[in-house]
């Protein structure tokens, strides 16, 4: 008999790291009823997807997807509200026996090349170091998706890593529990603009397109869909993504 | 949500270009789900209801030989 492929509880442990926001569970979104993806199984495997509203923010999602026991996609993506213009937190974690399939980000609200005040405080203070640390492991190579790296940040990590030796995973772990934190620093300062303002509105526009992009090609999609059926799916997608 | 039952799974529609095909394991060893195998020196598609469809194996064939059904050339859903 083959033995069950022992996970780490990726998303146990970051959410952990949530709990000064004070999260609080939402049963409804966009005006869809999601009760019935907050927990439910794939084939006798727990899957959940939740969402929690916080202060300064539209939403935080937590999801953690396990597919016949081979793979579980765990994911967390924290969209700020929208009188705020930090950044969006993305971290994607999909582990098989062998390998993570990893994603960590401080997704930007605006165009880091135009407003250099954003690349320096939202992104180069807080990343810049991590982003040394990180950087070196080996896996790690840019996005196969043109809409990825147009719209996500100079100091994203992501690649294919893999498992062995551990010191592998305890890194990938220690790196998304920074980024986390980086992440936390930013909301606990972030201050209130008017959302009718210039700025607010280029910011406003971005985040159109960063949501437009991840609704109509995020390859999450292909199992979603087949797995749950597109109605679910939907909804899911809806939940999880920016 | 109750457990999906595994007949009620679609089959993945998977198909390989065998002109294209080189088999050399890449599409094996990135598949998360353990799926692919190589017989004859061609990848072959075991338990095609276990395929998540992410189109990780139609994105590490150097040969683009692998296409699933649904899928465009980037292993994303496509758009109809």
């Amino acid at each position: 008999m083959e033995e069950k492929i022992q996970f780490t509880p990726f998303t146990k442990i970051l959410f952990e790291l949530l709990a000064e926001l004070n999260p609080v569970q939402i049963y409804d979104y966009e005006g869809m009823d999601i009760r019935d993806i907050n927990e439910f199984e794939l084939e006798g495997e727990k899957c959940s997807a939740k969402c929690y509203k916080a202060d300064k923010l539209e939403k935080i999602c937590v999801s953690s997807l396990n597919f016949f026991g081979q793979m579980v996609a765990d994911v967390i993506i924290i969209t700020p509200g929208h009188e705020y213009d930090i950044p969006y937190f993305v971290v994607d974690w999909d582990e098989s026996e062998e390998h993570i399939f990893f994603i960590a980000d401080l997704l930007p609200s605006d165009d880091p090349g135009r407003n250099l005040d954003y690349l320096e405080n939202y992104l180069y203070n807080p990343l810049e170091e991590l982003y040394q640390n990180y950087s070196e492991m080996s896996g790690l190579k840019n996005s196969v998706f043109h809409w990825v790296r147009a719209i996500h940040s100079p100091y994203i990590i992501t690649g294919t890593i893999k498992k062995e030796p551990k010191k592998n995973m305890d890194m990938l772990l220690d790196c998304a529990k920074d980024y986390l934190k980086a992440w936390i620093g930013l909301w606990k300062n972030a201050q209130p603009r008017d959302p009718n303002s210039d700025y607010m509105k280029l910011v406003r526009a971005r985040r159109a397109n960063i949501r437009k992009f991840y609704r109509e090609n995020d390859p999450g999609a292909g199992p979603l869909t087949k797995f749950l059926g597109p109605d679910q799916a939907q909804r899911l997608l809806a939940v999880i993504e920016p | 949500m109750n457990a999906q039952n595994k007949e009620k799974i679609k089959k993945t529609v998977f198909s390989v270009d065998e002109a294209l095909c080189t088999g050399c394991g890449k599409c094996v060893k990135a598949c998360p789900m353990k799926i692919l195998k190589i017989k004859e020196k061609k990848c072959i598609m075991a338990k095609e209801f276990m395929c998540l469809e992410c189109g990780t194996c139609m994105r590490k064939c150097p040969e683009k030989a692998i296409m699933i059904e649904g899928l465009d050339i980037m292993g994303t859903i496509e758009e109809e």
